[in-house]
């Protein structure tokens, strides 16, 4: 299985395909769509720089599964 | 990456871009620009600037952290303790231009307490306290700043000479308007104190008092002392200020004095009002020592003909005007 930090460049070059695809085709677009698929962009863009820093920048741990526990059940 | 290496990384980026769209490969352009989004990104968080608020995203967090780490690593190899201890030394320095009340303030709040618990210990309402904790820290700021100035200035000598502009500003916002009239006449024209009482239509001996007061002021400016040569640069720069006010009197400030007239006298203070000794100048001036009166002292002479009404308060406009252009470009450049 991949790394996460090897999984990067694929997101990386699905920005690009994006971000060139809304350039060559951004008239046909109604502004709804458009709208859409920038915010697709953006959140490809940050999955991205997340993945690409993930094993060397510290993380906010809202966004991180360290230090979780399982809850204490006490019906045994 | 470092911030050397990122930039480094940004201007390659920049330049295979430029190639790529010159060949005209646009898939290979539009990779390369993600790239350079991100390595942007990248220095966006290590450099400091202006940031778009309202946006916050995780790997903006995710940024700032690593800027918080980039700090503290330069902390760690020792770059920022110098700075730090000199900045302690200028904090200490700066407590010298409060007025006791304002120390006291100032000493209470940075001890913990809230502006509430002030209040109730000094007696006063909790809005003067943060009236006086505003004013202190403005004092204390403009103090520190001024010193770091005027160190720029001296650069290693006891000397500035007024006819460099950068010195000749520092020196006019140091001054209030009607101490650089009084600094112009005595210094720059080389009038006596009674010449230029009569010219303005002042005493002689308040002349002296507000000349006195300019000096003190100059020492916030020059901390450890400084000669200050050829002050008839004051004359040029104030001559074009006088012009500019002559085409366009719409500038003109209403005069103070109305205003006073208009909220009535001051109230009377009970009791002896206290006057702390006034410790001696110790910045010194050269006063200039050319045998012709300056531009600015010809045109003053000819209007001083019809009468010195008014004179005094037009001079201060002028250095008032002078002050504030001078103050504008600052702040734009």
């Amino acid at each position: 299985m991949a790394s996460l930090k090897e999984l990067a460049p694929e997101y990386r070059q699905a920005a690009a395909r994006l971000a060139l695809r809304l350039e060559e085709r951004g008239d046909t677009l109604t502004p709804a769509e458009r709208r859409c698929l920038r915010e697709a962009l953006s959140g490809i863009r940050e999955v991205q720089r997340l993945l690409d820093g993930y094993y060397e920048l510290p993380r906010d741990p809202d966004y991180a599964a360290v230090g979780w526990k399982a809850g204490v059940r006490n019906d045994d | 990456m470092t911030i050397d290496e990122l930039r480094a990384r940004k201007r390659l980026l920049l330049e295979q871009k430029r190639e790529a769209e010159e060949a005209g490969d646009r898939w290979e352009a539009a990779f390369v620009n993600e790239e350079l989004l991100d390595v942007n990104a990248q220095l966006r968080a290590l450099t400091h600037g202006r940031r778009r608020r309202g946006r916050d995203t995780s790997s903006q967090t995710a940024q700032d952290r690593r800027q918080f780490e980039d700090w503290q690593r330069r902390e760690d190899a020792g770059e920022t303790g110098q700075a730090r201890a000199a900045l302690r030394e200028k904090a200490a320095a700066s407590l010298e231009g409060l007025t006791p009340r304002q120390r006291e303030t100032l000493t209470l709040y940075a001890g913990g307490m809230k502006a509430e618990a002030i209040a109730e210990q000094l007696g006063v309402d909790k809005s003067t306290v943060s009236r006086t904790l505003a004013r202190a820290r403005r004092n204390a700021a403009r103090t520190v700043t001024q010193a770091a100035e005027g160190e720029k200035l001296l650069a290693g000598s006891d000397r500035v000479d007024l006819g460099r502009e950068d010195a000749l500003r520092a020196v006019v916002q140091a001054l209030t308007p009607k101490q650089l009239v009084y600094f112009y006449l005595y210094y720059s024209e080389g009038l006596t104190l009674r010449e230029a009482g009569e010219l303005t239509g002042t005493n002689h001996a308040s002349i002296c008092r507000t000349i006195k007061r300019a000096l003190l002021g100059l020492d916030r400016l020059f901390p450890g002392g400084a000669i200050l040569e050829h002050p008839e640069a004051v004359d040029e720069a104030a001559y074009w200020a006088w012009r500019e006010l002559d085409a366009h009197p719409e500038l003109v400030q209403e005069p103070v004095r109305d205003l006073i007239q208009r909220r009535g006298p001051p109230p009377v203070r009970a009791g002896k009002r206290e006057y702390k000794p006034v410790s001696e100048p110790v910045t010194a001036i050269q006063r200039s020592k050319r045998g012709r009166p300056g531009k600015l002292l010809a045109l003053l002479r000819e209007r001083a003909a019809y009468g010195t009404a008014g004179l005094l308060g037009w001079l201060e406009g002028v250095f008032q005007r002078l002050k504030r252009r001078w103050k504008e470009t600052n702040t734009k450049g």
